[in-house]
């Protein structure tokens, strides 16, 4: 596979003295390549440079053989950027945005944008200012589709889009990829990373060595959550976060089924009919704080199947708070 | 490119712009200073119309996306502050109507002219600023410079076409004299945004 992103030594400090340094990586055309890092690891200052949007203060960095000390311009007719910010004109229309955006890119007439949008249930004739979080990525993505480019660059793709959008979202980076575009990702989501063909982990802004899924999921907790429509994955660092991410998902719909375990493997929670219809008999604003609680009291009793007398026992602890 | 887009003027704002303009020329033109007062309209909306447009663009990182495309800067950029002439204007016609009727239709020339420059210089306020208050403070020195230097009697006042609003001369001396200064804004524009 020929390489058709090179990047070699580069380097890139802010003033407060945070930044990246000494990048090297290689990725190949139809390769999906992820940049995985925590937070504050250097990701969004790495795709910045990738993205032509700040020169490397050292190192080079090739896009199919064009240098983009030597010629920005030519590696900008090459890639196409997605940033973490969902930037639109908010008082024009998705498909008005769409055709400005990509009339930059010299395409006026963007044939697959109804179907790509389409893919992602996405109303292009609606204003943006309306759109949800979730909609405005989904508009950044299906311009990003409509678009024929060497390389696509994408921060924190899948930002407020839900498990089905996720997919869409991973089937269309595999199919960019099959027709011969190189995708780079950068995530701090390790489900993102999944679907990489090779993983590189940021660090404090240094690239460390080539990881795999296995050992970014080493001491993270696995979380599988079955919805009415739809399975989540989910991985927390810590337990803690628990509570946070059962409210969370609750925005989506009541659970049916919730597993956890250290590395994908351990103790699963099992809510029964007859607990949820008690639950659903709880006052709305208490349902959250309850069933996060419920998660909690099984964690600490391993495999746990939730009846009646549970959602009792921690509602009566609950109302004792 | 897109007049809504870039310059995101709606109807109703035009109209109601059109009918404050109209007002305060109206005024002026009571005591026959109608001139300057559509000289003040263009410097004011003219420069800080485009620069707060731009940070504004900046803050939703619509002008990194921008930045990062492969169409010409320089060109995207002079398409911009020429939506925004229209835009500046759009809204002023009925005064600039008045003013044409009471100065002759010459004045048109330095209309245009001036809101070139504002406009040219609005925009390099808006590309160079980083952030809302610095944009604001650029759009003040650029106007607060201008407004002065029309009024005041020095030999600089030949050269900025605002001064011709007022007393229109129909010399072609004057005329080449105001194209000076906005046909450089034009130029240092395209050059600061060429390199981004």
């Amino acid at each position: 596979m020929s390489a058709t992103v090179e990047v070699h030594g580069l380097c890139y400090r802010h003033p407060g003295g945070r930044g990246i340094a000494h990048i090297s990586f290689e990725a190949g055309a139809g390769e999906v390549v992820c940049i995985f890092g925590w937070n504050g690891a250097g990701k969004t200052t790495l795709l910045k440079v990738l993205s032509t949007l700040v020169s490397p203060q050292a190192g080079s960095y090739c896009v199919d053989g064009c240098d983009v000390t030597q010629n920005r311009e030519s590696v900008r007719r090459k890639i196409f950027p997605v940033f973490d910010t969902n930037a639109h004109f908010g008082h024009l229309t998705g498909r008005e945005n769409a055709r400005f955006f990509l009339s930059l890119y010299g395409v006026s007439q963007p044939d697959p944008l109804d179907q790509i949008a389409a893919s992602f249930e996405l109303d292009l004739d609606q204003q943006v200012d309306e759109y949800s979080l979730g909609m405005k990525r989904k508009l950044l993505l299906t311009e990003s589709f409509a678009v024929n480019r060497k390389v696509l660059i994408f921060d924190e793709p899948t930002l407020g889009l839900d498990t089905g959008m996720r997919s869409v979202f991973f089937e269309r980076i595999l199919e960019a990829a099959k027709a011969g575009s190189c995708v780079i990702i950068g995530t701090n989501r390790i489900e993102d990373a999944t679907s990489a063909d090779r993983i590189l982990l940021l660090n404090k802004g240094t690239l460390c060595p080539a990881a795999s899924i296995e050992a970014l999921v080493a001491g993270m907790i696995k979380i599988s959550i079955t919805l009415e429509d739809r399975e989540l994955v989910e991985y927390i660092p810590s337990i803690d976060e628990l509570p946070q991410l059962i409210k969370k998902i609750l925005n989506f719909g009541i659970p049916r089924r919730i597993e956890i375990g250290e590395n994908g493997a351990g103790e699963s929670v099992h809510w029964t009919e007859e607990a949820e219809d008690k639950l659903r008999c709880a006052p709305q604003f208490l349902q959250g704080m309850i069933r996060s609680l419920v998660e909690r009291y099984a964690l600490d009793h391993g495999y746990c199947r939730i009846t009646p007398d549970v959602v009792d026992e921690v509602k009566g602890r609950f109302e004792k708070r | 490119m897109n007049f809504r887009a870039l310059a995101g003027q709606t109807l109703l704002r035009i109209i109601a712009k059109a009918a404050v303009s109209l007002l305060f020329v109206g005024l002026a033109a009571v005591v026959s200073r109608e001139g300057i007062a559509l000289a003040i309209m263009i410097i004011f909306t003219g420069v800080t119309g485009p620069t707060i447009r731009l940070d504004t663009m900046k803050m939703d990182g619509i002008y990194d996306r921008i930045i990062v495309s492969p169409t010409s800067k320089s060109r995207f950029f002079l398409g911009f502050a020429g939506h925004w002439v229209i835009a500046v204007h759009l809204p002023l016609i009925p005064a600039i109507a008045v003013v044409l009727i009471l100065k002759g239709p010459v004045t048109i020339i330095f209309i245009i002219l001036g809101t070139v420059l504002a406009v040219a210089l609005g925009t390099l306020a808006g590309v160079v600023s980083r952030g809302l208050s610095e944009a604001h403070l650029a759009a003040l020195l650029t106007s607060g410079l201008l407004i002065p230097l029309s009024l005041i009697r020095t030999p600089v006042a030949g050269f900025i076409p605002y001064t011709n609003i007022s007393a229109p001369s129909f010399e072609p001396a004057a005329l080449i004299a105001a194209a000076i200064l906005p046909a450089i804004a034009i130029v240092v524009l395209a050059l600061a945004v060429s390199r981004s």
